[in-house]
């Protein structure tokens, strides 16, 4: 029950990481700090995945959510008006709804995780997950693979095409404003 | 040493569990500060090798009054830097603006972790080594943000969006070329893949020449890499001409030389990564094969691969300082319609290659030929 022992404080400092930066997203005044705030969040619950031997999981949780999800909030998030002056978190209303769905979400990870029963397989760090996930993607569960992969496909097809449909009003518009600004000096040297 | 190592181990599992936390947090801060030990003497001989390097090329002698040959410049740097005043902008999100640098500077020198030395010399031998160094490097870009949004300058906000466009984009052609070498091996785990590329003499088995398609994934790779640590003629987010210093523009002292040494520690990163995954790793050339004491081996691998590292990052010096600049436009224009789509070109090739000739490479089916 040693390695448990040291594993459980690592643990609790992983948590007092999470649960510590998770309060300070919501409850920053400053929206951009609450952003980047949600780095600490993030980074706490992939040193959790890596503490119980996912190493897989955790490294992707850091590739995804830290380099991808993250940046583009944060993009977002300075995209926005007023920065500065965002009071969002003193409404009574965002209390509440808040409290609901945070309850709502609570009860049904609750009653999701209780009836599974887990069983301890030991520290298991060195064994490698790489492996036997690519294996069970490409073979049990290829079909939730594939459609993952179609969504994706389907999402950048779409902001493809989005930025598409601009350039080429632009351009045609650009093109026509040119021509007929060189039609009418043409026309004035004409004259 | 070994029986050192061999009793600490031993110690271990019969120590309580304090004493283990204790132990285990002991052996991580010993081989944290000496990677750090080493990473901070690249750092500082790498500004040296830098100046040399572009004295060389502009036909200048380069620094050479501290210490002989200018060696010591990078202390004097050191020294100078410490003692500069410290300012923040009274306008600044101090927080933000005071926690940049710590975090570009810790996640860049996180990546040296699992890196492979020589057989026996690793600080870490994790078996998703390469996808971590790659997830690591994208905390980088993060905290560009952070810093580039902590200054409250327009120039600095510029700086940090173009290098986090730069960065995000640049990062798929250089996944896409790692994984078309990725899948000979099998493994992402660094050992093995340097494993992988053993015999044929320490260089005919190396990934680079194993078929047509990682040859040319090697040369898309250390494009790409480049633009990824942000150098010239990829350094757009720090264009001198255009918006002063980028992203560091406000940052003063020992806060702009964390910037600096996560921009060198980055190269180092790259340069280690085209090393193991292309060039052999610590593989020893030609005498590879001849019966040696332990500890010989152990340095001339780490030799090796240090070498490797260096040649690399003597090629990105020599590209900084005789290209000239990209445009914004221009980069995006490379990354997204040349370097992308050869890099998935790259990847199905190489994948029906291994399909095909089962894990065969170029030298193996030669040599083949000369056996039966």
């Amino acid at each position: 029950m040693d390695s448990l022992t040291v594993q459980a404080i690592f643990f609790y400092i992983f948590a007092a990481l999470i649960i510590g930066s998770a309060l300070l997203v919501v409850l920053l005044r400053n929206i951009v700090r609450s952003a980047f705030a949600l780095f600490f969040t993030l980074f706490g619950v992939a040193g959790i995945y890596i503490l119980l031997g996912a190493d897989f999981v955790g490294v992707t949780q850091v590739l995804i959510y830290i380099g991808g999800v993250l940046i583009l909030i944060v993009f977002g998030v300075m995209l926005t008006h007023n920065v500065y002056s965002v009071d969002i978190f003193n409404k009574l209303g965002t209390l509440v709804m808040g409290t609901v769905s945070a309850i709502i979400t609570f009860t049904i990870i609750y009653y999701s995780i209780k009836p599974v029963s887990w069983l301890y397989i030991g520290y298991k760090a060195d064994l490698p997950t790489t492996g036997p996930i690519g294996t069970q993607l490409m073979t049990n569960y290829l079909l939730p693979f594939e459609l993952a992969s179609v969504l994706l496909v389907l999402a950048m097809v779409g902001a493809a095409y989005l930025i598409r449909s601009e350039v080429r009003e632009s351009r045609h518009k650009g093109a026509a404003d040119q021509r007929s600004k060189i039609q009418s000096t043409v026309e004035g040297k004409g004259n | 040493m070994t029986e050192l190592i061999n009793r600490i181990i031993s110690g271990l599992s019969t120590a309580g569990p304090f004493m283990r936390l204790f132990i285990i947090i002991a052996i991580m801060a010993v081989s944290a500060a000496i990677v750090l030990a080493i990473a901070l003497l690249y750092e500082g001989f790498a500004t040296y090798a830098e100046r040399k390097v572009a004295g060389d090329i502009q036909a200048r002698i380069g620094p050479n009054r501290v210490g002989p040959y200018g060696l010591l410049q990078f202390v004097a740097d050191g020294v100078k830097l410490l003692l500069k005043e410290d300012i923040i902008p009274f306008y600044a999100d101090k927080w933000l603006f005071i926690a940049a640098p710590y975090i570009v500077f810790t996640a860049s020198f996180a990546a040296f972790v699992p890196l492979s030395y020589s057989d026996h010399i690793s600080v870490a031998n994790l078996n998703v080594g390469v996808l971590y160094i790659i997830a690591i490097s994208s905390v980088v870009s993060m905290a560009v943000l952070m810093g580039a949004w902590g200054s409250n300058n327009k120039w600095s906000l510029f700086g940090g969006m173009r290098a986090v466009a730069q960065i995000v984009s640049y990062e798929i052609p250089i996944v896409l070329s790692l994984l078309a070498a990725l899948i000979i091996p099998a493994s992402l785990n660094m050992k093995d893949i340097i494993a992988y590329q053993s015999g044929g003499l320490g260089i005919f088995r190396w990934l680079l020449f194993n078929n047509p398609f990682t040859l040319l994934a090697f040369f898309v790779y250390f494009i790409a890499a480049i633009a990824e640590v942000n150098r010239t003629p990829f350094d757009i987010p720090e264009a001198e001409s255009e918006i002063v210093a980028g992203y560091h523009t406000e940052y003063t002292g020992m806060r702009f030389a964390f910037f600096f040494m996560a921009e060198y520690g980055d190269m180092f990163i790259v340069s280690a990564l085209a090393t193991t995954l292309f060039l052999g790793g610590w593989q020893i050339p030609f005498i590879g094969g001849i019966a040696m004491p332990l500890w010989l081996r152990e340095v001339l691998q780490a030799g090796v691969f240090f070498t490797k590292i260096f040649f690399l990052i003597y090629i990105m010096m020599w590209i900084r300082w005789t290209l000239p600049r990209l445009r914004v436009d221009q980069l995006m224009e490379l990354c997204w319609k040349y370097l992308t789509p050869i890099a998935f070109f790259n990847l199905i090739g190489a994948s029906v290659w291994v399909l095909l000739l089962h894990d065969r490479g170029v030298y193996d089916i030669i040599a083949g030929l000369f056996v039966h």
